[in-house]
């Protein structure tokens, strides 16, 4: 049998501390191998192993062949971009944003096989179309920034492809996308693996994208592979228990419907948002009707350029849309009346996507927790203060830390923890959950779903979460409002829309979604996830 | 001892001579160096000597003694006239930043308009109008450093607004100066402080500079730029009156330099990356 790669008991040591041992795996020309794995699993490493892109200090040993040729382990980067290819997770930079595509492509053609700028461009050309960029849609001389993301990861491929590689390696590929973007680059990955007969090695921490894909999968964890073999083999019967906790994290935690629906803390009446530029408009939102009563989980979900982040800003008071009326607490949003503004603000407190830009690296966790008190009227005092510090943090889980801590001390979900006690202390009927878990991995993700459902949910309130991941408001959301082109295009009860949607995108959402089961057969679903 | 052996040679070197000039000149400002700066004839112009360490200029004063006097002047003015500057631009940076809007742009093109303008001839017109001395000299200095920290905390605290945890402050009703001066100055404080030592070294040049043409402090004040123009005529005939002044003047901006380069690293070294 030939082998595109062949890989041994390749280890990866920096400073006499292993980082990776003992990786085996073969691949043959067509196929594609998922590594996968949480962050700090040595997934990533191996990848840089292989491509010979390790820190300065780290020292590979094993045995590497590319199609039977044996590949010295100290010195992969001699066949890094002639015989292996890789594309990283983030398209944005992986580009040089003040060179024409074409012109990106045909560099490295020409430094590894036609010299001539013609003949390299007219290679790009096809290269480009190749990877879904044909020249009468987007021309070679466009400029990264006039792609999407998706585009963009497109022409990083076809860099990748320039040298005719026999192995491509793609860690995390898709997670700066959108899931409909992601599912077609998924399926090129897959094209290419068979039409130009690549191995592709696969990293992901999303076991479903690697299901997806994959005809081989690696677990790794601690550095070491934990269970290697058959990708269905290996999911029908996980057994090793790392590979059960990827599997059992994978599904969100299951929410029973909300019981006791009050009457609407927020309310968005016909609100529109044009944002002019360059003397021309362009409409972001149109016509936003949108209620969330107390003690009601609302999800919305949109990708990218949906106008998801601008309706958020919105109804959470930040921004004052251009026509509407958004009402929080019974009274409509009016920045000009401060007094009453203040009032709402302590209605309301949300938690952001990325924790590290959302807690102020100069301030302490007691300040960073502490700054919604000063909403309360009247004015808590010194003790008080410190007491419902202490509450909120106890209540999240970090009853321990240090007061006097920066957020840099912490990891990005107990930062996100942080971020929650926040949003809780100066106790507010609703929470904005602004992509609140979609920056962690899925066993974090699902520690810190469990416990806004067991903190806020279970107490009769509600909570607004704004998405791209249709798992996470499919399991704990009641009422769903799917986001596209800045309209609300599809509204109802979370499960029947998405077991049954109607409008062509949200079917075309769900269908892109990619899961480890079939889709529809939620009882499935249910069984393995842990109800609250 | 601890502390000190965790700076480079030559950051020490910069601490080092920067503490010196500033006990000669408060040793020279509180009198004990009078005798060495008056005037005497009879000892003009001599050499280097056990006597007179730097030797003595045409009227016969120790060069020594005008060094550590003009460092009073020099690093009196140039610090005095940075922190003047930093005080009236770090708040506008921050609040234009915090801000936004009409006002904001309007303020940062008007320190584009500063830096459009010759700076000597805004000292010559507000010399014109004050008259000469120190207080105009810091004053001008002053002026120029103005926009200098406007746009450097400007464009900083620019980015920092698009973060999140702005965001929370605004949902926490925080004012706007509440979230420049709580939020965004923690986070550009080491930024100031590297840039108050880089912009200390260009106004004592600048000081120097201006006391060499005369537009300074004046008589019988000592400053290195006028020691510098007093000598222009006498390079020839005592060259250490080019030689002492011209060195201190080069060694006090290297020094603060080499602490700029200090607190950077230091800084960087601390600092959780901002772009993380």
């Amino acid at each position: 049998m030939s082998y595109r790669i062949e890989v041994e008991s390749l280890a990866v040591e920096i400073g006499n501390q292993a980082i990776v041992t003992g990786v085996t795996f073969k691949a043959k020309s067509g196929e594609v191998i998922g590594i996968v794995g949480t962050s700090g699993s040595g997934k990533s490493m191996t990848a840089l192993a292989l491509t010979g892109l390790l820190p300065p200090g780290a020292r590979v040993s094993g045995h590497i062949r590319l199609d039977h040729e044996s590949v010295d382990t100290r010195n992969v980067s001699s066949v890094r971009g002639r015989r292996i290819g890789i594309v990283f997770q983030e398209p944005a930079t992986a580009l040089n944003p003040l060179m024409r595509i074409g012109d990106q492509v045909a560099e490295s053609i020409q430094l590894h096989s036609d010299p001539s700028r013609a003949g390299s461009l007219a290679t790009a050309r096809r290269l480009l179309a190749r990877v879904g960029l044909p020249e009468a849609l987007v021309p070679a001389d466009r400029y990264p920034h006039e792609l999407s993301g998706g585009q963009r990861q497109r022409v990083a491929i076809a860099i990748a492809l320039a040298a005719s590689p026999r192995v491509l390696i793609a860690d995390e590929p898709t997670t700066a996308l959108d899931v409909t973007t992601q599912h077609q680059i998924l399926a090129l990955l897959q094209e290419i693996a068979a039409e130009d007969g690549l191995a592709v090695i696969l990293i992901s921490h999303d076991l479903a994208i690697i299901r997806q894909v994959s005809t081989q999968i690696i677990v790794m964890s601690g550095g070491r592979v934990v269970e290697q073999g058959l990708t269905d083999d290996v999911l029908r019967q996980p057994r090793d228990t790392v590979t059960r906790e990827l599997f059992k994290n994978h599904v969100p935690p299951f929410a029973q419907a909300s019981q006791a629906i009050g009457p609407a803390v927020l309310q968005a009446q016909h609100v529109g948002r044009v944002r002019h530029q360059d003397r021309t408009s362009r409409t972001i939102l149109e016509d936003i009707n949108l209620r969330v009563h107390a003690g009601e989980r609302v999800g919305i979900v949109g990708e990218s350029g949906s106008g998801k982040s601008t309706l958020v800003r919105i109804l959470i008071g930040l921004e004052a849309p251009d026509s509407g009326v958004v009402e929080l607490g019974g009274h409509p949003f009016d920045l000009s009346n401060a007094a009453r503004t203040r009032r709402q603000r302590q209605l309301v407190q949300a938690v952001f996507q990325d924790p590290v830009s959302s807690l102020n690296p100069r301030h302490s966790i007691e300040k960073i927790v502490g700054e919604p008190l000063s909403l309360l009227a009247p004015v808590v005092g010194e003790a008080e203060r410190a007491s419902r510090i202490r509450r909120s943090l106890d209540q999240v889980g970090l009853g321990m830390i240090r007061l006097a801590a920066r957020p840099h001390e912490f990891s990005g979900g107990q930062r996100q923890r942080i971020a929650l006690a926040r949003a809780l202390v100066a106790d507010p009927q609703l929470l904005v959950l602004d992509e609140a878990v979609s920056a962690l991995d899925a066993v974090t993700r699902n520690e810190i779903l469990r416990l806004i459902l067991a903190l806020w949910a279970s107490r009769g309130r509600g909570f607004l979460l704004v998405s791209h991941d249709l798992s996470v408001i499919r399991s704990v959301t009641d009422r769903i409002c799917v986001l596209a082109g800045g309209v609300i295009v599809e509204e109802g009860a979370t499960e029947a829309v998405l077991s049954q949607p109607e409008h062509p995108y949200t079917r075309q959402l769900v269908e892109a979604t990619p899961t480890l089961f079939p889709l529809g057969t939620s009882t499935l679903r249910k069984d393995h996830a842990d109800p609250v | 001892m601890n502390t000190l052996t965790r700076f480079s040679r030559g950051e020490r070197f910069g601490g080092l001579f920067l503490t010196i000039l500033m006990i000669a000149g408060i040793i020279a400002s509180l009198g004990f160096l009078d005798d060495g700066v008056a005037i005497d004839i009879s000892r003009r112009l001599l050499a280097p000597s056990s006597a007179h360490w730097m030797g003595t200029d045409a009227l016969g004063r120790d060069v020594l003694s005008l060094i550590c006097a003009g460092a009073a002047s020099s690093l009196g003015i140039g610090i005095l006239a940075v922190l003047l500057g930093a005080a009236v631009g770090i708040p506008l940076g921050l609040v234009t930043a915090a801000k936004g809007g009409l006002i904001s742009e309007a303020v940062s093109r008007g320190g584009d308009l500063v830096f459009a303008f010759p700076s000597l001839l805004l000292a010559v017109l507000l010399t014109a109008v004050l008259g000469p001395g120190a207080k105009t000299t810091i004053l001008a200095i002053a002026v120029f450093n103005v926009p200098v920290f406007a746009r450097l905390v400007r464009g900083q605290c620019l980015s920092l607004m698009s973060r999140d945890f702005i965001l929370s402050a605004r949902m926490s009703n925080r004012s706007t100066a509440a979230i420049a001066f709580d939020h965004l100055l923690p986070n550009v404080a080491g930024l100031i402080v590297i840039q108050i030592a880089l912009q200390a070294s260009l106004a004592i040049v600048a000081e120097s500079g201006l006391s060499y043409v005369g537009l300074g402090v004046q008589p019988p004040f000592a400053s290195w730029g006028r020691m510098l123009a007093d000598a222009q005529s006498l390079v020839s005939v005592a060259p250490w009156l080019v030689a002492f002044p011209g060195s201190a003047l080069m060694l006090a901006v290297l020094s603060f330099n080499l602490i700029a380069d200090a607190v950077s690293r230091r800084w960087s070294d601390r600092t959780p990356r901002l772009d993380a």
